[in-house]
């Protein structure tokens, strides 16, 4: 997506001027709703027009119209604000975002005007639109604050990934991000030589390399035994039993346990250069 | 051609801007009043 590539660096005069143009739609449609809302609470707060019914409340004039355009407009507005911020990045990809507050919040306070500060006359308080205009603020102030949290956090991070390639190269310490405390990984058990003596194994992948580990030490006592009673002469026929089949018996056993995953390959090239080398001393 | 990010939020709130007083004289020719 362009908004990757391009978040960070400066956007097109096109790109701007778009998102600009878009902005301006979007507001002008908040703007349409706002002064379409004022106009029918101006009336009693309920209009109708058309259909075959004599209604008691025409609307005022204009405000259908700006209604259909305010909504309907708020949509094609929206995508277009997104369409230009998105290639521009972080934070004018969110921008249509904010027209939901900005409309809640707008229309809260018709409500709240209306009820509260400018009630009709004699009618004091009017709670039926002081409760909406609560309820109206609250939807859209609890987003706004959800958005601008989220700014907020993405831009530290990427504040804290530029500081962190730039601090490695300094020989700094980033500051670690905000969010959930990942684990602290214990540390792997050690392979093959550290496994038996250590502690009791815990896990089949333990258990399996601690038995590696005892028959690798079997193995090379064999060898050193037979190293010194045979003055470390070694056949063909060694290979079919003794010392030597054992240390091929191990070799299965290591592709055995690659196999089913016990040993990482790593692991593996390690324990079978173990081997070769004992098998070199044989030969 | 680019435009550096704090021109790009200069226009933005400038399109905001000129967003609301369209839409105040849309509203108006709309109703008559304007």
């Amino acid at each position: 997506m362009r908004a990757a590539d391009r978040s960070g660096s400066d956007p097109r005069l096109t790109d701007a001027i778009g998102l600009a143009l878009a902005v301006a739609a979007m507001a002008a449609c908040v703007t349409l709703v706002f002064l379409g809302m004022r106009a029918v609470m101006d009336v009693g707060g309920a209009c109708a027009d058309g259909g075959p019914y004599v209604s008691a409340q025409p609307c005022p004039d204009g405000v259908a119209a700006a209604m259909f355009l305010g909504i309907f407009g708020l949509f094609g507005s929206g995508a277009l604000v997104w369409r230009y911020g998105s290639r521009i990045g972080e934070p004018f990809e969110s921008l249509p975002f904010l027209a939901w507050p900005a409309l809640f919040c707008s229309l809260g306070w018709n409500f709240l005007e209306y009820g509260l500060f400018a009630p009709p006359e004699g009618a004091g308080i009017v709670w039926s639109w002081l409760i909406p205009g609560i309820l109206f603020e609250l939807m859209g102030l609890v987003p706004l604050w959800g958005w601008i949290v989220a700014m907020r956090y993405a831009r530290s991070a990427g504040s804290a990934g530029s500081a962190g390639s730039a601090g490695s190269a300094a020989g700094t310490v980033a500051k670690p991000l905000p969010g959930p405390r990942q684990p602290t990984r214990p540390p792997r058990p050690s392979t093959v030589a550290a496994a038996p003596a250590a502690r009791k194994p815990t896990t089949a992948r333990e258990a399996a390399l601690s038995g590696l580990a005892a028959s690798f030490g079997a193995a090379a006592t064999l060898t050193a035994a037979q190293a010194k009673l045979g003055g470390g002469r070694a056949g063909a026929d060694d290979l079919e039993g003794g010392p030597a089949a054992a240390l091929v018996d191990r070799l299965e056993k290591l592709a055995h346990l690659r196999e089913e995953g016990l040993l990482e390959d790593r692991e593996y090239e390690a324990a079978k250069s173990v081997v070769l080398h004992e098998l070199d001393a044989l030969a | 051609m680019t435009i550096p990010r704090r021109g790009t939020w200069l226009l933005v709130i400038a399109g905001a801007g000129g967003g609301i007083w369209l839409g105040i004289r849309l509203f108006g020719w709309l109703s008559g009043t304007g």
